[in-house]
């Protein structure tokens, strides 16, 4: 078994979760998403996150319109819908108790 | 010293060297076949381009205007590899996501034969339900399908114009019935993507890539455009000559004696009895035929122009719907004109009865009308069994038919009978009374006008005069004339 690939594969499972949370806080447009992903560490490259905004968009949990820029190419900034709101809302519990279960049962806490 | 390319990226204009330029070029080769197939792989393919032209943008400034290699490779160690972030593993879920939702469709659909709702075995039926289309048209096409010859060429070249072809890799899939999954997807993308290379290598900007694509078989474009000349000139060709032969007065039906004869319009004028009837005969006779040819004629300029011909699909629509009018009214008049033919009415007269050796039928030589004639039609020219001419009263046919029998006493017994063909037996029986012959008897010379005239009101419905005359035993008919204007039914006795 590839510990990177498996790495690769934790990362990717919660990226959605990650999206949906950054713009739960605000409307954004990819390069804010990445620039915010990579200080958490969450993303090594930035294509990754191309084609789950696609998926993500195409669900119906995220909307975007096109913004001008001064400094370059227009933008696409994505908001949640609302049913992307209420997806997140439901992942957040789900998450909480799945963290909260993992990290007991690999007694992360004591360990450190 | 180096060259540098320039090229566009989601819009913005980038001069790049050359190295860098092939290198970038190769990356989004790369990444386009590792979208291939997934879900919104155009857009994700823009939203990437987006990404590289802000970066680029970012990095060119008033003093460095040429994007280097190490800008290409920095962006692209940003972006990452695309193997690395497009994976096999999504691409699956999701055509396995994608062919379950069609399965619930139509997948799991049957086709069976419908009997609850048949008439006679349900295969009707059975089909409307499989389509979802309703079954009243699926049996009037089928109907149609029957009755009419060449109907399918026509079905064909509308759904050629109607119909989009399959462009995507997916589609084509869809279109053989491959389930849509990663190893179908794969196979095709691969056939797609060595068709895209030869292309994409001067040129990696995505829409002149999918342009090119398109038009890659330049010979069969050259070829369509040929058929497309061939078609557009033999279909225009085919409607002026129809035109004139069905609205002008030429006569259509020739003759060896190449005598002026009738046109379709003046025959049209033989058969129908209402203005009603007659318009409509010829809004089936003109559609059906014209039609057609005018959806031809689209096809042709589709393929001569290339144009999508999006907007002609409306058009098209209508016509097919004007040209199913056009049988339905020829249909109608056919009906129409068909029960006017259910009954035979015949008068029979006896004409004379003469005890003489031998019977002299003088048969005088047929008179026509040049001058006031609107034309006549002859049907097998050199012999003239028959023929029509008409003037604004009256019209005249030809031939009078002969039928010759044994007598059963010592007399010649001459009868004739008028015959004509109605809705009604009364109206078969008025129509027959109405037929005027001449035939007269002095001493023992009989002479039979071999043309016999009705009323124009009456119309052409099998109006026909037969002459039955019974020879004695031993005893002889003598001819005069032109016996071979008479049609003879029977074999003369000696």
């Amino acid at each position: 078994m590839n510990l990177e690939n498996t790495q690769a594969q934790m990362r990717k499972g919660i990226l959605e979760l990650c999206i949906l949370g950054v713009l739960g806080e605000r409307e954004a447009y990819p390069s804010e998403i990445i620039a915010e992903m990579k200080q958490n560490n969450l993303i090594v490259v930035e294509g990754t996150l191309y084609p789950l905004l696609t998926r993500l968009k195409n669900a119906g949990l995220l909307s975007y319109r096109w913004q001008e820029s001064n400094e370059g190419p227009p933008r696409k900034y994505y908001t949640l819908t609302e049913e992307g709101k209420e997806f997140l809302k439901q992942l957040k519990v789900t998450w909480a108790e799945l963290s909260n279960a993992v990290i007991k049962s690999l007694n992360l806490n004591q360990d450190e | 010293m180096n060259k540098t390319v320039s090229c566009n990226i989601s819009g913005l204009i980038f001069n790049l060297e050359e190295i860098a330029y092939e290198k970038l070029s190769d990356y989004l080769k790369s990444l386009k076949k590792s979208l291939a197939g997934t879900e919104g792989s155009d857009e994700v393919y823009a939203d990437i381009e987006l990404r590289i032209a802000e970066l680029f943008n970012q990095k060119i400034s008033q003093s460095k205007q040429v994007i280097v290699m190490t800008d290409v490779e920095e962006v692209i160690a940003l972006l990452g590899n695309p193997s690395d972030y497009v994976d096999n593993e999504e691409a699956a879920n999701d055509a396995g996501e994608k062919s379950e939702d069609n399965s619930k469709t139509s997948e799991r659909k049957v086709f069976m034969r419908d009997t609850d709702n048949g008439v006679i075995a349900g295969v009707c039926a059975g089909i409307s339900a499989y389509f979802g289309v309703d079954l009243t048209l699926v049996r009037v096409l089928f109907i149609i399908l029957l009755i009419v010859p060449g109907f399918g060429g026509i079905v064909y070249i509308v759904l050629w114009i109607a119909a989009p072809s399959a462009k995507t890799a997916s589609e084509k899939i869809q279109l053989r019935g491959e389930p849509v999954n990663i190893d179908s997807i794969k196979k095709e993308v691969e056939e797609a993507a060595k068709r895209v290379e030869a292309y994409s290598k001067k040129n990696w900007n995505a829409t002149k890539v999918e342009k090119i694509k398109d038009k890659s078989a330049s010979f069969g474009n050259w070829l369509k455009r040929l058929i497309g000349l061939f078609l557009l000139l033999g279909a225009l060709f085919a409607i002026v000559f129809f035109l004139i032969f069905s609205l002008s007065n030429i006569g259509i039906f020739t003759s060896n004696n190449g005598e002026q004869l009738i046109s379709l319009y003046a025959f049209s004028s033989l058969l129908f009895t209402t203005s009603f009837q007659s318009l409509l005969a010829w809004f089936g006779i003109i559609g059906s035929v014209l039609i057609p040819l005018v959806l031809i004629a689209i096809l042709a300029v589709r393929l001569l122009f290339e144009t999508k011909g999006a907007w002609l699909k409306f058009p098209s629509l209508i016509l097919l719907i004007g040209w199913f009018f056009a049988l339905g009214a020829l249909v109608v008049v056919g009906i129409q004109i068909g029960r006017d033919f259910s009954v035979l009415g015949e008068t029979d007269e006896s004409i004379a009865s003469v005890y003489v050796n031998e019977l002299i039928v003088d048969v005088p030589e047929m008179f026509l009308n040049e001058q006031n004639s609107a034309g006549h039609i002859s049907f097998n020219g050199k012999t003239m069994s028959s023929f029509i001419d008409m003037d604004s009263e009256n019209i005249r046919s030809g031939m009078v038919n002969l039928r010759i029998q044994p007598s059963k006493d010592s007399l010649f017994h001459v009868y004739r009978e008028r015959s004509s063909y109605g809705l009604t037996y009364k109206r078969a029986m008025r129509l027959a009374g109405n037929i005027q012959h001449d035939m007269q008897l002095e001493d023992n010379r009989l002479t039979i006008q071999p043309v016999y005239t009705f009323p124009s009101d009456d119309k052409l419905r099998g109006q026909q005069v037969t002459i039955l005359i019974e020879v004695p035993k031993d005893k002889q008919i003598l001819w005069e004339g032109n016996k071979k204007q008479l049609f003879l039914k029977d074999r003369r006795l000696h």
